[in-house]
């Protein structure tokens, strides 16, 4: 049942109560008194929105396994000999029986050093490379990375890592110094919480960490394109202040790789942020979808704003600063997490 | 490379979210109305809620249920079954004298599952040909290195464990540290060298021994 006939259904019930005794006169009449209309709305009259769109656009570029993956290397440097107990393969139980390969740490113990590690993660990488960067032909690249836990690393007085959920990313790179030529695809699908300063620098954006789910994409070299589906909380208001979360459902197509129909001003859909009244602030870029065949918008970076719904004009935003070099994948030696990086010899 | 999708299904509203509260706090308010038509809102003709908490939200795209559908982590201090994985080769180098351009050799997989000594779980062989990286493609303190080519000549791969075991026909780029009695190992091409194996290189046999071993938990299938 669609929401349509659903309200449509609910708005027929209240006349049949309206019949029976109800004021009648308003019971099917959606275009009386708009609820909607009667939304309080915040002030936004300190609020320097389009500063808050460009953060929200960053931090949203910035979810992604490399976090979660940046977590586990630290805590596999900081692991001990038999602390936590490293596993060839997924680690036992149910949670992990339709995978194979790769490795895993799962432990409830703690080190010498008073490191508590609860929990587990299995991790996975597919590493593909050939050709070399100092010939004409350059060198092919295409990496993968699986992670998959739910666990916490925590010293005696602060946490250090934790991460539930599961993600993986891939790479996909051509390389060469003679002629300079560089040209990648990057991905990452994620759904979990991470937190932790072994996966969010001081100086992170996010610091705290943030729950997601979110699928990002992007190209550079020779392409330009960004695509962002899903959401993030942030766990504070990282985003100028006041805003906590961020939604997303867009595409966009730089000025490297424009063409005639596209704009590179401004991306197709919608960038949503959330102050912490769990007020929704949607700025809608039209046409709302690569496939909407409706009257496509101005190329101008503006876009409408709705707030809690409701249309507040428009307001205009340079996103453009994302094809400034924002965008960088993972280097390769990201993607390395050997078992001898656990340290088992011996 | 055309992005993969994505490994699970997002739940990014395809509309606006705001758009979609807004509409269930209409169904909210309708449903209220509906109910006698008292109201209770405090001012709220429709008795909508006060505020916009997210608990009014039917869907809270912010604050996503993160069901990765794992129960809590079990506590397992020690594994159950253990893998004991040794890989264990030889380079013989030449020409004799050097400058070496081209290897032979081979690499021993042996991995003893719970101790069983004399029942290895894997044992495979691989046998090993290589010739000479250019120098200029080494690590900074390498003294020479090849591409090798593993071609397995006994045993079932399938049978081992090791994460990182090498596959038949691959070819890996080791390189010898003499500082640091390692060999090196171009991690799958991509120019990141990491330790790899301990080395012992005979300078009279002109064969370099190397060898590494770990000791892992492993899950294995009880049989019913």
């Amino acid at each position: 049942m669609t929401r349509t006939s659903l309200l449509l259904l609910l708005a027929l019930g209240c006349a049949d109560e309206g019949s029976n005794g109800g004021d009648g006169g308003s019971g099917s009449n959606l275009g009386g008194d708009d609820p909607a209309e009667q939304l309080p709305l915040p002030d936004v009259a300190s609020l320097n929105l389009p500063a808050a769109y460009n953060a929200a656009l960053d931090a949203m570029v910035g979810v992604g396994v490399s976090r979660p993956w940046e977590g586990l290397r630290g805590a596999v440097d900081l692991s001990q000999a038999g602390c936590p107990d490293f596993y060839a393969g997924p680690p036992p139980g149910d949670d992990l029986e339709d995978f194979e390969g790769g490795a895993a740490w799962m432990d409830s113990c703690v080190t010498g050093g008073a490191l508590t590690y609860d929990g587990y993660a299995w991790w996975r990488t597919d590493l593909f490379a050939e050709g070399s960067t100092a010939t004409p032909e350059g060198q092919v690249v295409e990496a993968q990375r699986q992670l998959i836990g739910q666990g916490t690393l925590t010293s005696a007085d602060e946490g250090l890592f934790s991460w539930a959920g599961e993600g993986s990313d891939a790479l996909s790179q051509v390389e060469s110094m003679a002629p300079s030529y560089k040209a990648w695809s990057y991905s990452s699908s994620l759904k979990g919480s991470v937190s932790g300063q072994l996966a969010f620098a001081a100086d992170d954006p996010t610091p705290s960490g943030w729950r997601a789910d979110l699928y990002v994409a992007f190209s550079g070299g020779s392409t330009e394109t960004l695509s962002l589906r899903g959401d993030a909380y942030f766990f504070e208001p990282v985003i100028e202040g006041t805003f906590d979360s961020v939604s997303a459902n867009l595409d966009w197509t730089g000025p490297l790789s424009a063409g005639p129909t596209d704009c590179a001003l401004e991306p197709i859909g919608t960038l949503s942020i959330r102050d912490q009244n769990a007020f929704w602030y949607d700025l809608v870029f039209l046409p709302e979808s690569s496939t909407d065949t409706g009257v496509p918008a101005a190329c101008d970076g503006c876009g409408t704003l709705y707030i809690r719904g409701l249309d507040q004009g428009e307001l205009c935003v340079d996103l453009t600063h994302i094809w400034n070099g924002t965008l960088q994948p993972p280097q390769l030696e990201d993607f390395v997490l050997s078992t001898r990086d656990i340290g088992l010899e011996g | 490379m055309t992005a993969p999708p994505p490994l699970l299904p997002t739940t990014a509203p395809t509309s606006r979210p705001s758009d979609r509260g807004a509409r269930y706090l209409w169904a909210i308010g309708l449903l209220l109305a509906c109910k006698g038509g008292a109201d209770t809102g405090g001012g709220s003709a429709v008795g909508l809620p006060p505020t916009d908490t997210a608990e009014n939200f039917i869907y809270d795209s912010a604050n996503p249920e993160v069901d990765t559908g794992f129960g809590a982590p079990t506590a397992d201090e020690t594994p159950d079954h253990t893998v004991k994985i040794t890989q264990k080769g030889l380079w013989a180098l030449t020409p004799r004298g050097g400058p070496y351009s081209t290897v032979t050799g081979y690499l021993e997989i042996t991995e003893i599952t719970d101790g069983l000594e004399d029942e290895p779980s894997c044992k495979v062989t691989f046998g090993l040909t290589g010739e000479s990286i250019p120098a200029e493609e080494l690590c900074a303190d390498c003294a020479y290195g090849f591409e090798v080519l593993y071609y397995l000549s006994d045993g079932e791969l399938a049978d081992c464990m090791d994460p990182d075991k090498p596959e038949t026909g691959t070819t890996l780029r080791l390189a010898w540290v003499p500082g640091a009695n390692r060999l090196y190992l171009d991690y799958l091409g991509t120019g990141v060298w990491i330790p790899w194996y301990v080395g012992s290189l005979d300078a009279v046999r002109e064969e370099l021994a190397f060898t590494w071993e770990a000791t892992m938990g492993v899950r294995i299938e009880e049989e019913e």
